[in-house]
């Protein structure tokens, strides 16, 4: 994947990691579970767009649609997720604001 | 010849159309040659197509049973067309009475290449048909796939 | 599955609650977390087989154009729209599955076929294309295809603009 996304998700796993460090009692911190998840699936959508470029590149031109529509998904996917993220961390960090 | 699918499939009626013009016309331009370096007058030429089974790209080929009585599926779409051979016309010359010629026989006969006009302008009309309509769809395939370029624009 | 351990108020208990909510989203459990496509509802997915099926189409046409002067060739014409319609007439009765070889019941199932035309005479010594039927087959293809790419940056587009609140 390029440095952009590559850097983009590194960033979201980098912010989301605060969410592992909170739960100290031992308690299941699913909601950590599920981001790991999400941001995973980000991921994915990024390799395979890169991988149907990668065919492109070598000359496979069997549906050039399907590349397109893969590099949409990949795009729009880690909008969606960078968005979640952003919105939940703020709101995380408002209620810990509150806390105290 | 191309990376694309659909312009290797146009490519190759494109290319073998063409030979049929280049057969066409070389009959057209022989049609009164009585003499050739082989002995003998010219002989006509046809071509003979063969739909293109072979996978181009892996140079295998496919083995898809020809069963045209039977609603039948077929698992891909086709690589085109190629050209199977080009025949020699087997056929008895034509005979044209005419002492004088140098190259006439004893009995006054003379051999012509048994070529007609008539049947050489069908074969052209079919065959420029043909070129016409692949071309046509080159310029489609192209436009569907700049189209392709702008999901999501 | 608490964030908080500690004081819980309802308020951090609605933001946990938006939270998960969000999240899951973009996380199926319920697929073991397998990766699915949340872009992908029904008719977007039966817009992206249209459009293979369009882009089949082109391809199977152009083959039979370059086959129109041979010898025994049969040409071949790409069924999904009309797959399409049958079972959007069928899922006004409903009909009982017994054997999975039947009619399909949801335009899920349905992927694009390649059929040959056994109906079509063959001209002696050449092909059964019909080469203004096939002209035709593909200005028509070519509208289709034109059509479901214009849909499916339709629906990315709206998609973007709600992410990002406003097309940013």
């Amino acid at each position: 994947m390029n440095e952009i996304t590559g850097r983009g998700i590194n960033s979201l796993v980098d912010r989301s990691l605060i969410f592992n460090d909170r739960d100290k009692v031992g308690n299941d911190n699913g909601f950590a579970e599920m981001l790991r998840g999400a941001l995973a699936n980000v991921n994915q959508t990024q390799l395979d767009a890169d991988q149907a470029v990668d065919h492109l590149l070598t000359g496979d031109l069997e549906s050039l649609h399907q590349v397109m529509i893969k590099a949409e998904e990949a795009q729009l996917s880690l909008q969606l997720t960078t968005q979640i993220v952003n919105k939940v961390l703020q709101a995380y960090q408002e209620v810990s604001r509150m806390q105290i | 010849m191309s990376m694309f699918p659909d312009f290797r499939i146009s490519g190759s009626a494109l290319t073998a159309e063409k030979t049929r013009l280049d057969t066409i016309a070389g009959n057209i331009a022989n049609m009164n040659t009585t003499r050739t370096v082989e002995g003998g007058p010219y002989q006509r030429r046809t071509v003979a197509f063969a739909e293109d089974l072979a996978d181009s790209w892996n140079r295998r080929r496919i083995e898809q049973p020809f069963v045209p009585s039977k609603q039948q599926t077929r698992a891909n779409p086709g690589q085109g067309v190629r050209l199977d051979r080009i025949i020699a016309d087997e056929r008895d010359p034509m005979m044209v009475y005419d002492p004088e010629h140098p190259d006439a026989q004893e009995d006054g006969y003379v051999m012509y290449p048994n070529i007609e006009l008539a049947k050489e302008m069908t074969d052209l009309i079919t065959a420029h048909r043909s070129y016409e309509a692949n071309t046509t769809v080159v310029q489609t395939a192209k436009s569907l796939y700049m189209k392709a370029l702008e999901i999501g624009r | 599955m608490p964030v908080f351990s500690l004081g819980e108020t309802s308020q951090i208990a609605i933001y946990q609650e938006a939270a998960l909510t969000a999240a899951s989203f973009l996380y199926s459990e319920s697929l073991g977390g397998a990766r699915v496509s949340f872009f992908r509802d029904d008719t977007t997915s039966v817009l992206m087989k249209g459009l293979d099926a369009a882009s089949m189409r082109q391809r199977v046409t152009a083959n039979n154009l370059a086959n129109l002067n041979t010898p025994g060739f049969q040409r071949s014409d790409v069924s999904f729209e009309d797959q399409l319609f049958n079972v959007r007439q069928d899922m006004q009765v409903p009909l009982a599955r017994t054997h999975e070889r039947h009619l399909p019941q949801s335009p899920q199932d349905i992927t694009p076929q390649i059929k040959q035309d056994t109906t079509t005479i063959r001209r002696i010594d050449g092909s059964n294309v019909d080469i203004e039927r096939d002209m035709l087959n593909m200005v028509s293809n070519q509208l289709r295809y034109n059509t479901y790419v214009q849909q499916l940056t339709t629906r990315f587009n709206n998609w973007r603009f709600v992410i990002n609140e406003g097309r940013r």
